[in-house]
């Protein structure tokens, strides 16, 4: 099991605001890690950073052991990182078949294989590929938003707050096919304000706290540390 | 039958407007700026084709590719040199820049070709051998033609400026839904860091819009200095705002909109003139832009404004 993504002490800022403080960490082949906190704590910064969105000053950021940190979105993608932003950010005046061609932007070749697959997963999203995304619930919209980051057949899959605004029920089909993704092979990198739902699948978290991390470890013992449980799990 | 005479030519006028406006509306839509300059690079467009047929004598098809080849470089250098590096700032920035370039364009122009009035050549027509009373038989140009027993005149120029546009709102309709790059377009025109994560360069996707755009103009200043065939460095300002116009009526951003807003404009304007006054026909165009504007701010076909959540 191979370290697919490293990132070494980045500093991110906006403007004057110092957003993230020396953060550094690592993803192996394979496994779901989560980053988690409060608001601002600069879960977000840090994923956007890393799809290359946002540049960090010092540091660097390897992907399969090559530096990331000077490229330009677009190609980091091509090299194989796929994001579902916060909010979903579908296309909304486009259709359903239309975004996920959308996903596959970066690839040659036949996509007609990966568009099954994804229908396959996302049933619901087969029955109403011609529909303008903007009609969708939000529920479907984020499915949506995962179908189409997984167009590009990515190595690493990055989710922030795939959670958010779902009704109960659906965070947990979320968190489901989450759990069915990483069976099926796919590395992933969560952001998640629902720490429990995020810890609960991850082999390893890190927590976050004003730009800097302050704990890291497996899944279920940060789940079991008491300072995690009153800090972010609600005593 | 004069008002289908003036119908036919508002819907001429209008095809032009439209053409225009598609090169607003298209970069309003992707760049989120009003490219002011615009207008000016329908000027140049206009001039490189005079000279092309004029002065290095090549037929006007070649003349007009020669114009669309220069003006689309042109869009893409203006792009590059001027709004690129802006891209970070806030827009009125952008704006005035646009300004800045319209004022450079027209004063490169007057340097370049002087502020003296070029009569631009006839391109739609056909030599017909006509004979006459006394039995010699001459060859004239004819640029038209009757229809209805002479009542109705139609000329080439008209026939040519409409089928060009609907060639070319067809072969854009087509070509932002059908290829990579025209959905890549729409992509980036709702949502810029989305597309990013696509994959999408958005660099080159609003360099290839800017590209687009400033092609259309070429052929807009030719079929225009073709109507109206007096060439000067500001030919291209006023048909340049009537088209803004066109495009905020139609509703920014919307390529449908431009042809609606366009071809509406253009009617208005021709009938104003033939029925209320010529002087006040500009008036009237602006009045009725801004009752549709207090009706419907987002213009005829525009989309409302998302509020983000």
């Amino acid at each position: 099991m191979g370290q697919i993504l490293k990132v070494e002490d980045i500093n991110v800022y906006y403007g004057s605001i110092h957003a993230i403080k020396g953060i550094s960490f690592e993803v192996n082949e394979g496994e779901i890690v989560t980053l988690i906190g409060a608001n601002g704590a600069g879960k977000s910064t840090t994923l956007n950073t890393v799809a290359g969105l946002l540049h960090s000053k010092t540091g660097s950021v390897h992907f399969c052991d090559e530096p990331i940190d000077k490229l330009a979105c677009h190609q980091i993608v091509s090299r194989g990182i796929a994001m579902v932003p916060e909010g979903r950010r579908v296309f909304a005046h486009m259709t359903v078949q239309e975004n996920l061609d959308m996903g596959a932007y970066s690839r040659k070749g036949d996509i007609t294989k990966d568009l099954e697959r994804v229908y396959e997963q996302f049933p619901r999203l087969k029955e109403r590929r011609k529909q303008v995304a903007g009609t969708l619930s939000g529920g479907e919209q984020q499915m949506l938003a995962m179908g189409r980051a997984l167009m590009s057949s990515p190595k690493l899959l990055m989710m922030d707050e795939p959670s958010m605004g779902l009704a109960p029920i659906l965070v947990e089909q979320i968190f489901a096919i989450i759990k069915e993704l990483h069976k099926a092979g796919t590395t992933i990198l969560l952001v998640e304000q629902n720490a429990q739902a995020a810890l609960s699948v991850a082999d390893r978290g890190y927590v976050l706290e004003t730009g800097k991390i302050v704990t890291s470890g497996t899944g279920a013992q940060l789940l079991a540390s008491p300072a995690i449980k009153k800090a972010y799990l609600g005593g | 039958m004069s008002f289908l005479n003036f119908l036919i030519s508002g819907i001429s006028l209008g095809s032009i407007y439209a053409i225009i406006a598609l090169g607003y509306t298209m970069v309003y839509g992707i760049a989120k700026m009003l490219n002011f300059a615009h207008g000016d690079v329908i000027m140049v467009g206009a001039y490189i084709c005079f000279f092309a047929v004029s002065r290095y004598s090549l037929p006007p098809l070649v003349g007009i590719l020669v114009a669309m080849v220069i003006c689309t470089l042109l869009g893409i250098i203006i792009e590059k040199l001027a709004y690129k590096p802006l891209r970070a700032a806030p827009s009125l920035a952008v704006l005035i820049t646009a300004i800045g370039v319209s004022y450079f364009l027209q004063n490169a122009a007057q340097l370049l070709w002087s502020s003296n009035p070029k009569v631009f050549p006839m391109f739609f027509q056909r030599m017909v051998s006509k004979t006459t009373p006394d039995g010699t038989v001459q060859i004239v140009p004819v640029n038209g033609i009757d229809l209805f027993g002479g009542e109705l005149r139609v000329s080439y120029v008209t026939i040519v400026t409409i089928l060009v546009c609907l060639i070319i709102m067809l072969a854009l309709t087509a070509f932002t839904g059908n290829t990579k790059m025209g959905k890549a377009m729409r992509a980036c025109s709702e949502d810029k860091d989305a597309a990013r994560l696509m994959g999408i360069n958005v660099n080159t996707t609003i360099s290839v819009t800017f590209a687009i755009g400033s092609g259309l103009a070429a052929i807009a200043g030719v079929l225009l200095c073709s109507a109206y065939p007096t060439l000067v460095p500001t030919t291209g300002s006023m048909p340049g705002i009537k088209a803004f116009t066109a495009a905020v009526f139609g509703g920014i951003g919307s390529i449908p909109g431009a042809l609606l807003g366009g071809l509406m404009l253009g009617v208005i304007e021709i009938m104003a003139k033939a029925y209320v006054s010529t002087q006040l026909s500009d008036a009237i165009v602006f009045a009725v832009l801004i009752i549709v504007l207090l009706v419907k701010p987002t213009g005829l076909l525009g989309r409302p404004v998302r509020e983000k959540v």
